[in-house]
């Protein structure tokens, strides 16, 4: 990244920021928000133990890029040989575009226009589709020939039960993003008849939400704020909306006991800043451990301003409330750097041949309890219903597999004792000697079961085994590839034996093109598990004294999230995106096939790699 | 990458990125931390000095290092003013002899500690074997 190279990765808190960003920019459903709250209440919790942050304050936090992680798609779509349902001419076809719900309902997303008399339509019409990395977003696509006496009204107000049903075709949408051109072409299934076409379906990223402006802020003669040290401010931007309300939109880390502290660049995303003179509020705070951060002052800007100020070399002062009128302060903010540049999404990386490859480790320790007993966690209910370890396999397999193009996985158990008597830390859950990999989710299920029957429960919990496989496997990939990056999933009921043991194995890790997500389950005290997630601020740090480059471990346990149902997968898997890229920005790896446009000067109107 | 290769000697490419938070009895330096990367006496490198990051000093400065057969720990020293901040011993099986390709850059980062044992800060690093040896 230029002149300075970033050690990247760390985030403080992220999960509330985005999801206050989005409810505040009303992309998310009220209903959503309901089931979401439980999330949220966690994420609160998450971010007021932020304190730590003002230990490492200068690690880059991602905060500015998150906005790329759920960007906005537009759908394009077209069919051939659609069936010919009107006698003097052709079907006259239009395309609704539906996303399934969780209990199997259809919300209708969109719909294109009519094309008369057409049985190979290209429709004109964009659907737009927010994309979410942690949910299956499963779509449904009803085409209709649509009746000649509603050609002249808006598509919005056609009765589809009144027209002529084509077909039909349903896909999940991250599998439109992992085929190189984020083409998807589909069968139309109707019922009556055998043949009823194909239907294609085109993806691309609302055009410009690359551009980011790349931005070092600084400030000067800061208000004192703290009682006996310094303040320790950090900056907050907020884009202001029509409502009038403010809509933040990034934040800087913490700068220690500093009352002209320089931060480190933050990424302003078009997509959020919207246009460049768009007004922003750049707001200082004193951080305060406790969550009530005060404020030192705010000014308002834009973008447009920012770079001017840079070029200018001047700075603008804080203002601040005081007995009812402005005051103009002392401190002033600079802008020290200002490039735009392009920022690649997750999505970028994945459509141009990136994988996510997907390892599980299940804890066969003895105090999940009997396996033939109905208490115990690894309980296989014959009516069918999932434990908690299937049930996590299943949500973050399913999740993932369509990232991994051969869906071939690693499983493992630790903590039994397997046939020959011994207890491993590391065993094949398929009870091979020699191969770890087992064939899809329903491979895993089925290791899963035969694991239970051949192997006892036994102890102590250790992680650092497996960690240590998967990281040889990780790092051994890197020979052949740079564009794998593994998941390995820990499902655990319990408390680890040995964390030291465990930390040591993360932090070797987390050098390598590799997240870990642990699930906990049951009713185990987690506290502990949560050392391992860096999210609380603390970076990992071994016994030898070498710290972790970036974090890599995501903690959720399972009944924390029980009662939406959902959510446990969600907030398990919503920082990998974030992760992935830590690791390829920090490394200056770019998606595949696109060098030479990262050279071009000028930033719009950007060709997708195909 | 095999053991054996322990025992030959090399050249690392060295990036001394930044160092955070670096106190010297519980307080934060204020400006001129160096950084000194040592594989033996012989073997020794330092950044320029960092004039304006303070306790956060940014050196981003590229060195080729040898690494002679039979090390297995290089040394990170920071000071400012002539004073140690901390040291942090770098096993060479950080970056040597693990699962990862010969020529791979390891980002690494570790906790210096001052002659007593206490933590007086972070440093951040990136490690890659050059492999011209093998050419």
């Amino acid at each position: 990244m230029g002149e300075r190279r970033q050690w990247v990765g760390f985030t403080v808190g992220p999960f509330l920021w985005r999801r206050a960003e989005m409810l505040m920019a009303g992309t998310m459903k009220p209903l959503i928000i309901f089931i979401k709250s439980k999330v949220i209440n966690l994420c609160l919790h998450k971010s007021s133990s932020q304190n730590a942050a003002t230990t490492l304050p200068i690690f880059h936090s991602f905060q500015g890029h998150r906005p790329t992680l759920t960007a906005i798609y537009m759908l394009s779509l077209s069919a051939s040989k659609l069936i010919d349902l009107d006698v003097m001419s052709k079907s006259d076809p239009m395309a609704v575009v539906y996303m399934k719900k969780r209990n199997g309902t259809l919300e209708e997303i969109g719909r294109t226009e009519v094309i008369l008399n057409d049985l190979n339509p290209v429709w004109i019409g964009k659907i737009s589709v927010a994309y979410h990395f942690e949910t299956v977003q499963s779509l449904v696509f009803h085409v209709f020939d649509v009746d000649t006496t509603h050609h002249n009204v808006p598509v919005k107000t056609i009765k589809l039960s009144d027209q002529d049903f084509l077909g039909e075709a349903s896909c999940v949408l991250s599998e439109i993003f992992t085929k190189r051109d984020k083409t998807l072409t589909l069968k139309l299934n109707n019922k009556n008849r055998k043949n009823a076409g194909m239907l294609s379906v085109h993806a691309e990223e609302s055009v410009a939400s690359r551009n980011a402006a790349e931005i070092v802020f600084r400030c000067t003669h800061l208000d004192n704020k703290d009682f006996l040290s310094k303040s320790d401010p950090f900056l907050r931007i907020s884009r202001k909306v029509e409502t009038g309300n403010a809509v933040p939109i990034c934040k800087t880390e913490v700068v220690n006991n500093n009352l002209n502290p320089i931060w480190r660049p933050v990424y302003l995303n078009t997509q959020h800043f919207v246009s460049k003179q768009n007004p922003l509020i750049v707001e200082c705070f004193d951080f305060n451990s406790n969550g009530s951060h005060t404020l030192i002052g705010k000014l308002q800007t834009s973008v447009s301003a920012l770079e001017n100020m840079h070029r200018d070399k001047t700075g603008i002062s804080f203002v601040k409330q005081h007995h009812g009128r402005e005051k103009i302060l002392k401190g002033q903010l600079y802008v020290d750097a200002f490039r735009e540049r392009q920022l690649y999404s997750f999505l970028d990386y994945i459509s141009s041949g990136f994988e996510l490859n997907f390892m599980v480790a299940v804890d066969f320790t003895a105090s999940n309890g009997n396996p033939r007993s109905p208490e115990s966690l690894h309980y296989i209910d014959p009516s069918g219903r999932l434990n908690a370890y299937q049930q996590a396999i299943t949500e973050v397999g399913e999740v993932i597999q369509f990232y991994d193009s051969d869906r071939r996985y690693s499983a493992w158990g630790f903590g039994g004792r397997t046939m020959d008597g011994s207890v491993s830390h590391c065993f094949n859950l398929n009870g091979s000697p020699y191969h770890t990999e087992v064939e899809g989710v329903e491979g895993i299920m089925t290791a899963y079961n035969s694991g239970l029957q051949t192997v006892a429960l036994s102890g102590p919990t250790l992680f650092g085994k497996v960690v240590h496989r998967a990281a040889e496997i990780a790092g051994q990939s890197l020979e052949q590839t740079k564009s794998k990056y593994y998941v390995l999933l820990i499902i655990t009921d319990g408390v680890l034996s040995d964390p030291q043991e465990s930390i040591d194995a993360l932090v070797r890790a987390s050098d390598l093109p590799l997240s870990i997500l642990i699930v906990g389950v049951g009713a185990a005290d987690f506290t502990q598990m949560e050392i391992l997630d860096a999210d609380k601020g603390h970076r990992l740090e071994s016994s030898t004294g070498r710290i972790a480059t970036r974090d890599i471990v995501q903690f959720v346990p399972m009944r924390d999230v029980q009662v939406g149902q959902k959510p446990m997968v969600e907030a398990l898997l919503e920082e990998l995106p974030g992760q992935f890229l830590s690791y390829m920005r920090s490394r200056d790896i770019k998606p595949l096939n696109v060098n030479i446009e990262t050279t071009l000067p000028q930033v719009h109107n950007v060709n997708y790699p195909v | 990458m095999h053991p054996q290769n322990f025992n030959q000697p090399r050249t690392l490419e060295i990036n001394v990125i930044s160092a955070e938070n670096l106190t010297i009895h519980d307080r934060p330096i204020k400006k001129n931390a160096i950084a000194y990367v040592q594989t033996d006496p012989s073997n020794v490198v330092s950044t320029k000095i960092d004039k304006e990051g303070g306790s956060f000093p940014i050196w981003n400065e590229n060195f080729d290092l040898k690494l002679p057969m039979h090390v297995r720990n290089m040394v990170v020293q920071v000071s400012s003013n002539g004073v140690l901040i901390g040291s942090a011993t770098i096993p060479v099986s950080d970056f040597i002899g693990d699962y990862t390709p010969v020529s791979y850059l390891h980002f690494l980062s570790y906790r210096l500690r001052d002659q007593r044992g206490i933590g007086n800060g972070i440093v951040n690093l990136s490690v890659r074997v050059k492999d011209d040896y093998f050419m």
